[in-house]
């Protein structure tokens, strides 16, 4: 061959590979260009899709205290259980394992079943939510395939029942159904962060100095004023009530009268906040705040201390009983024994009802309506729990005579205990009538005290301090140790107190079987430091204040002094005693 | 510029580029590390939250009476003595 043909040819194959490959770069640099410049924000972003991760981190719920730092209620992490059946290999099998560490019951195991081999589910089913830890360990520990866990909150309440009734309940969610846990949501809840991070195939976590998180906020610790001991007292008194009268209900709240602080607040029946789902959903009523009632004989010394306080009636009066049965306006009102003339003090003590009935009536209807709005009743006290009734107070407009000797004997008015015992502690504590108070203060997940609860005044001297201290409360003394109330006598601490013994209505008229038994004090009387109220609804065997309810105030009272001040005075060395006490009121 | 010149230039981008890559793979490996420390620390706060629960959960005296009780212990005297003084009292005063 001709050396300058083979030399063009050589050429020309030399030119065309290099045509070709310049084609080729060219075509690359083109994708290049899409990858990189056109379409660089797609790629970009399914690039950090797969490396870049966002997770959010839930804030821990605030924890609720008792004021003496016990926890009432907690949020830990639980693991809950979750299947992949589209990547169970032996379903069968696991199933049957599974059903048996987590001790599944039959109907449980035959919805497991009926999850597990449901198309729709192929990706995740639930096997079980919120596992007990040794369930948990057990599982992980097999690696099966198919099994995951997650992390989900569950509430915890350390010291079992204890004051259920206000912590109320947490939903599945974590969000607050009731009590201070649906009263106090926002400040409990917290404030949800997130990371942002890098991720590897297997999409583990690696911290890089790319990686960005903003911390949740944990929700405040709520501390109560609640006092987990004196809660204790009261609930084992109440327990006590409960097995002694098997009543249909029974409650009982205990303040401090000088700041309005709720101390205890305890209702039966109860229930175990851990299995809320148990008790029937009438047990998780607080009856302290949602149940108002005929307070009985409890009212007349609120209605005589504001007879008092008008300058209506002197405390040296005497009025006359009509031997036991009184006439008045086409109405005969009755008292349990008859009695002549009784002294002021005595109509209380005695616990007359034609002697209250005539004190009423001293009260213009006006005046009288006034002096019970200003101590509170049919209004709402403001304690910030959910569920809170206002009670029922005859308006002006429908006064009438019998209003006037119907409501000094606890009668045609309806208070919940919350009203009540602040009323009493407006006697306590010389007149001023407070807000009840059950949160003290906020603190932050460092223990910085963010916000300090005071007590709040309603109304100021709702009694002047003659009435209330020197008049009211040697009575009410009297009432405990020559009354109907001495089965509330405690040795070496003076109690003033009052029963009340209320029929319930039955189709529109007053039972005769059906009674609310309570008793209302406070003590010690000199420098009161706890008031009490307790209610027993429809007790079985009696239905008298002094005999149902009383005890139950002494116990409380007994136990709960050792934890207020009056221990440090050595006040608390008293012991119980009660006597007699089966007296009508 | 002779070949020797170009091969230092290579073997200074080559140990540049491995040093790169050690870093990166440290930079990986610390990020675990901490990552692996993070998540190590959250498990121990969240095991101490669990033990102050389990702590008074057992100091709380329902507890403490319910298992006595089934290990048959009684009621220690300076515990029941008020609750029995009150009740004897009573008792007597009848």
């Amino acid at each position: 061959m001709n050396p300058a043909a083979e030399e063009r040819r050589r050429n020309i194959r030399a030119a065309l590979v290099g045509v070709g490959l310049i084609g080729l770069l060219l075509a690359l640099s083109a994708r290049l260009y899409s990858i990189q410049v056109r379409d660089n924000g797609k790629y970009r972003a399914m690039a950090l899709g797969q490396h870049r991760k966002i997770r959010d981190l839930p804030p821990y719920r605030g924890d609720i205290l008792s004021s003496d730092g016990k926890i009432l209620s907690r949020s830990v992490t639980v693991d809950s259980i979750y299947a992949e059946p589209g990547r169970l290999v032996e379903r069968d099998l696991t199933l049957g394992f599974l059903s048996e560490v987590l001790d599944l019951r039959r109907a449980e195991h035959r919805a497991l079943a009926r999850r597990l081999a449901d198309p729709r589910r192929a990706k995740f089913a639930w096997v079980k939510r919120r596992v007990k830890e040794r369930e948990a360990r057990k599982i992980r520990a097999l690696r099966i395939k198919g099994i995951g866990f997650r992390k989900e909150w569950r509430r915890m309440y350390p010291l079992g029942k204890l004051a259920g009734h206000v912590v109320g309940l947490a939903g599945v969610d974590g969000n607050g159904l009731s009590g201070i846990e649906l009263a106090f949501e926002d400040e409990l809840r917290g404030v949800e962060g997130f990371r942002e991070y890098e991720a590897d195939s297997r999409g583990r976590g690696i911290t890089t100095e790319d990686t960005l998180e903003i911390a949740p906020c944990p929700g405040l610790n709520l501390y109560l004023t609640i006092h987990s001991q004196i809660q204790r007292a009261t609930e084992a008194a109440l327990d006590g009530a409960f097995k002694r009268w098997k009543p249909v209900g029974a409650w009982a709240i205990v303040v401090e009268p000088g700041t309005g602080r709720v101390l205890a607040m305890a209702s039966r029946p109860g229930f175990d906040p851990a299995t809320p789902g148990v008790a029937p959903t009438d047990h998780m009523r607080n009856r302290v705040l949602t149940d108002y009632y005929e307070p009985g004989s409890t009212l007349k010394p609120i209605v005589a201390a504001m007879a008092l306080q008008a300058g209506v009636v002197r405390p040296e009066e005497a009025f006359y009983c009509e031997n036991g049965a009184w006439r008045y306006r086409g109405r005969t009102l009755h008292d349990h024994h008859p009695y002549g003339r009784l002294s002021f003090p005595m109509v209380i003590i005695k616990s007359s009802n034609i002697g209250m009935g005539k004190i009423g009536l001293r009260l213009s209807p006006r005046l009288f309506s006034e002096s019970l709005a200003r101590l509170g009743f049919g209004r709402r006290t403001g304690i910030r729990l959910p569920g809170e009734a206002r009670g029922k107070v005859t308006s002006l407009r429908r006064w009438s005579y019998y209003t006037s000797t119907s409501v000094p004997m606890g009668q045609e008015i309806g208070v919940t205990a919350l009203q009540l015992v602040m009323a009493y502690a407006a006697l306590a504590n010389g007149g001023d009538l407070f807000q009840p108070q059950i949160l003290e203060r906020l603190v932050d997940h460092r223990g910085r005290e963010i916000y300090r609860f005071t007590p709040r005044l309603r109304t100021r001297a709702v009694f002047s301090r003659r009435v209330a201290r020197e008049i009211m409360t040697p009575i009410l003394v009297r009432v405990v140790e020559e009354g109907t109330g001495k089965k509330a006598r405690i040795e070496g601490i003076r109690v003033a107190g009052k029963t009340g013994t209320s029929q319930k209505l039955e189709g529109g008229r007053y039972s005769h079987r059906r009674h609310i038994a309570s008793f209302v004090a406070f003590a010690p009387a000199e420098a009161p430091e706890l008031c009490v109220l307790v209610a027993v609804d429809e007790p079985k065997g009696a239905h008298y204040g002094g005999t149902v309810a009383a005890p139950v105030v002494r116990e409380i009272l007994f136990k709960s002094l050792a934890f207020t001040k009056a221990k440090e005075k050595g006040r608390a060395g008293g012991t119980a005693s009660a006597t007699g006490g089966e007296d009508e009121e | 510029m002779k070949l020797s010149h170009y091969l230092i230039l290579l073997a200074a981008a080559i140990i540049f580029g491995l040093a790169a890559v050690y870093q990166r793979v440290e930079v990986v490996r610390t990020g675990y590390g901490i990552t692996d420390l993070l998540r190590e620390r959250a498990r121990l706060r969240e095991t101490k939250r669990k033990l102050e629960v389990y702590r008074l959960r057992e100091e709380n005296p329902e507890t403490l009476l319910r298992r006595a009780k089934r290990f048959g212990i009684e009621l220690p005297e300076n515990l029941a003595a008020p609750l029995a003084r009150s009740r004897s009292v009573r008792r007597d005063s009848r």
